[in-house]
């Protein structure tokens, strides 16, 4: 099996905006900016909260304070609002509220596991041959948001979403590719499918001299037996 | 055995296959076996080259192995039995000792049908299931038991024929010392 990867890691916040509420995804280790999507405004004080623990805050008059566990982890723009977190964890992922000035408003952040690369199997009924993408058991992180694409010759790869595909053994493309995704990343596999049918090789017909040689070889033996009796 | 005592004997029956050279112009004669081996020699020819042509019409193999040793030996088993049909049914006959014919023919029939019966039991386990497999299947099976009945037919012939020397044997040897005994 050929792997392939094509890793792309959204640092910046990849926002839907549901009234009032947004929600950002991360990836772990990595990098990600909550917006509390305010322009145009300025601020006289900002605050950001984890559910109700303080992340950072800021006063118009003072230096900005960051809290634990996000000390050394945060950076504010007092002009837009952002909070950027820096080296993100699993226990990052939670609701966050953020103040500006007499503003409020919230941001629910989710934070992925890096994806593994996608396994791709293959089983033979009958003619028809099923592809299956599959990630691994370990990877558990938000399964809900993965999606699967499949990428082959074949017209059928496009117009699947599962993640299975189905083949005729007599249609079948050289090779497939199956990319899994979430918000933060996506990972792929590909996959040679001749390797899921039985090889069947084009026979030879040798044996045919050999027999021959074998029965020319009986007879001269036999005539041999009965001139001389042996 | 090279006593001058048997020659008038073994000379003088020639046994009824080599009065007929003339039938058919010398060139065929088939009444040299008795109509139930004909019949089966002549199966043995159409089942084995039957199952051989069918064997040479699978283009594909999975497994070639079973092919291949079929292949080879149906080819062997047609050969063989158009070798012994050629040898009974031509002049050929009356050049050779009858008696070598016959055990040449045993091995061979005994031999061909064990080894056909093994090619078609493991052609049967190695073959990818197409229709002309199947046949060839089919056919190995009907030439393995035509060439076992034949070796059966045989055999209880010989059996037979040993019985029958046997209680002819203390005749002869009581007949064959008689002169031998005298001059000395």
């Amino acid at each position: 099996m050929t792997i392939s990867v094509t890793f792309c890691l959204f640092v910046s916040l990849l926002g839907v905006t549901h009234g009032v509420s947004i929600t950002a995804y991360g990836a772990v280790g990595k990098n990600v900016t909550l917006s509390p999507s305010l322009d145009g405004k300025a601020f006289r004080d900002i605050t950001w909260k984890k559910q109700k623990d303080k992340v950072v805050e800021w006063f118009g008059d003072s230096q900005e304070k960051d809290f634990p566990p996000f000390t050394g982890r945060v950076v504010l723009d007092r002009t837009s609002g952002n909070l950027t977190i820096f080296n993100l964890t699993a226990s990052d992922e939670d609701e966050y509220e953020v103040e500006l000035s007499d503003l409020r408003t919230t941001v629910s952040l989710l934070v992925f596991e890096l994806l593994p690369f996608p396994i791709l199997n293959c089983t033979l009924n009958e003619e028809i041959i099923r592809v299956q993408c599959v990630i691994p058991k370990h990877y558990t992180s938000h399964l809900g948001f993965i999606q699967y694409f499949w990428a082959c010759p074949s017209a059928q790869c496009n117009e699947t979403v599962g993640h299975e595909l189905h083949f005729n053994k007599s249609h079948l493309p050289k090779e497939v590719w199956c990319t899994v995704s979430n918000p933060v990343s996506n990972m792929s596999s590909s996959m040679a499918l001749e390797s899921c049918v039985p090889k069947e090789t084009f026979r030879k017909h040798w044996w045919i001299i050999a027999a021959f040689i074998a029965v020319a070889g009986v007879a001269i033996l036999l005539t041999y037996y009965f001139i001389t009796g042996l | 055995m090279e006593n001058g005592v048997y020659r008038p004997t073994t000379e003088a029956d020639p046994g009824p296959a080599r009065a007929a050279r003339s039938v058919l112009g010398g060139c065929v004669y088939p009444g040299r076996l008795p109509w139930p081996r004909r019949i089966l020699k002549s199966s043995q020819l159409l089942l084995s080259l039957l199952a051989f042509v069918c064997e040479e019409v699978v283009s594909q193999c999975t497994l070639c192995g079973g092919l291949y040793f079929f292949e080879f030996v149906s080819c062997c088993a047609f050969l063989l039995s158009l070798l012994i049909l050629i040898v009974y049914c031509t002049p050929i006959y009356d050049r050779i000792d009858a008696e070598k014919i016959r055990q040449s023919d045993f091995y061979i029939t005994v031999v061909t049908g064990v080894v056909f019966l093994l090619a078609s039991i493991i052609f049967t386990t190695t073959h990818d299931r197409t229709p002309t497999e199947t046949a060839a299947i089919v056919f190995g099976f009907g030439a393995s038991f035509m060439f076992l009945v034949d070796f059966i037919v045989m055999l209880f012939k010989k059996r037979q024929d040993d019985q029958l020397r046997k209680s002819e044997l203390p005749l002869r040897t009581e007949a064959a010392t008689e002169p031998l005994n005298a001059p000395r």
